[in-house]
Formats: C-alpha cells, structure tokens, sequence
C-alpha cells in the first residue's frame, strides 16, 4: 500500500473540514472532545446525542457512518418515550453500525441496557440487558416497546434508589 | 464486532468480515501506521491475544496480510443473542485506548 497517497487528513470540527495533514501530531492530541452539556437533563442529552449521529454522511473503510432514516425515527422515538416514562435516570450513549443501524447504550454500575435499532424493518429490535455481578443477562426481541424500554432503564436504576430509600429512613 | 456478508447494491457480494475481524499486529505496525491505511476513523484501541483467547476466541494470523490478524469467531454485529452481546462486552472492556482523534483521509 502507498502510505503517501493513504496518509490522513486530521479534522477538527463536526464538518470534517481538512484542517492539518501531520500523523504525527495525531498521538499528540489525545482525548476527544467530550461534548454532551453538562448539567443538561438526561433526555435531552440523549437526544442530541442522537441528532448529532445525522450529521455525518457517507462510508468509511467499515461502512455507514450516518444512520438510516428507519434507525433514526425509531431510535428517536424509542428513547424520547421511555425516557421520559423511567424518569430520571442516565444519559444514552448512541452509535451508528456498519449498516446504518443505531445501538444505544445506558450503563449504571454494573448493570447495562443497550437498545439495537437496525438499519431496516426487516431485521430484529431488541432491548439486551445485563448484570455482571450476578451473571444475569438477556435479549427482548418480542414486543419491543417504549414501555419496554422504560421497564429495563428504571430497572437499571432501581438499586440505587431502593439504597437511597434505606440511606433516607 | 464483525460485519455480515451481504450483497452490494450492484449485485456483486461483500464478505463483510466472513473470515474474522482483521486487526494490526503491533509487532508489526505502529498506531501511526494504522491510520495511514485507512480513509477515516476516530482513534486507536488496542487488543491483548492472550486476553481475547481466554475468552474463548480464536486468533489468527491473517493469510492475506502478515501485519494483521483475524479475531475469527468474534460475533457478528448485532447477534440478536445475550451470550454473545456478553461475548462483545467482555472483548470491549478489554479494549484500551491508544489515541482518539476523528480524522478522514482528503477526498
């Protein structure tokens, strides 16, 4: 492979502008931005976090980096609902497969919910969940529903509130 | 995670990642190297062979290529399955990262 004709262009904004061509400072800059605002309700965050996957477009060498239309209308309506039905809670993690799929993580302690949105109707939602300390983990992939969702993502908190509750009494 | 064979939109197929996750040796290329021979990314992570064969998985050296192996039996991408969304955590918590910095090769 001719590195001369492979080698990266850095970029340093959200619109992929070409700002500086030198590898080497590559390894200087370490640490990503780390954007969602902070202090901001945690729907709200998800939220963003979900429009932002739309401002990219196209292919890299693993395939889409934007997500479909159909992964990001039911991604976007899954967690605007159960969201808000959990209450307060955590701040999902969105990202975009190789299809255009969207797979959202929440993570609290040692437990994880993650929502798989695929690229079209014609492959499986399903909601994953799991435990590590007590090895529990399964996949919903029947009547996968804002309700459901809702029920995993205050499951994901319950622990801590229930410790809150004896820590309060 | 792996990608699925599929067929293109004009009809010729794409293994995806049918014969296992291609991965750079670091014995052989650098991190530097790493993003010279792709078209964009968003950093390097680095995985440990003796950690993802304790978690069962078979790694190999990739036959087309002798600076990279192949993490063959990695699940593919959205398994549809708890013990293999389990199996993709494990080697993600092992994952540790080099560098991150989004980059895109000049069009």
């Amino acid at each position: 492979m001719n590195c001369g004709t492979m080698f990266p262009t850095f970029v340093r904004d959200a619109n992929w502008t070409a700002t500086q061509s030198a590898a080497a400072s590559y390894i200087d800059e370490v640490g990503m931005a780390a954007h969602p605002q902070a202090g901001a309700p945690n729907l709200a965050a998800s939220l963003s976090r979900l429009v932002e996957l739309l401002e990219e477009n196209g292919e890299d060498d693993y395939g889409q980096i934007s997500p479909t239309q159909f992964a990001f209308l039911t991604a976007y309506r899954m967690v605007e609902r159960a969201e808000a039905l959990a209450g307060p809670g955590i701040a999902s993690s969105p990202a975009v497969d190789s299809e255009g799929g969207i797979r959202i993580s929440w993570r609290r302690g040692d437990r994880q919910v993650k929502l798989v949105c695929p690229a079209s109707p014609e492959m499986p939602i399903y909601i994953y969940w799991c435990e590590s300390s007590t090895d529990v983990s399964s996949v919903q992939n029947q009547n996968v529903t804002a309700d459901a969702l809702a029920e995993k993502l205050s499951w994901l908190t319950s622990r801590e509130q229930q410790s809150n509750r004896r820590a309060a009494a | 995670m792996r990608r699925r064979p599929k067929l293109r939109s004009d009809g010729t197929p794409d293994p995806g990642d049918d014969d296992g996750l291609s991965v750079f040796d670091s014995y052989h290329v650098n991190p530097v190297a790493c993003l010279q021979s792709g078209k964009s990314g968003y950093g390097v992570a680095s995985l440990h062979v003796g950690t993802l064969r304790d978690l069962g998985l078979k790694v190999v050296r990739d036959p087309t290529d002798q600076r990279k192996l192949l993490i063959v039996d990695l699940p593919f991408e959205n398994p549809n399955d708890a013990i293999q969304e389990r199996l993709l955590d494990a080697v993600a918590d092992t994952a540790r990262i080099v560098c991150r910095r989004k980059w895109q090769e000049p069009k």
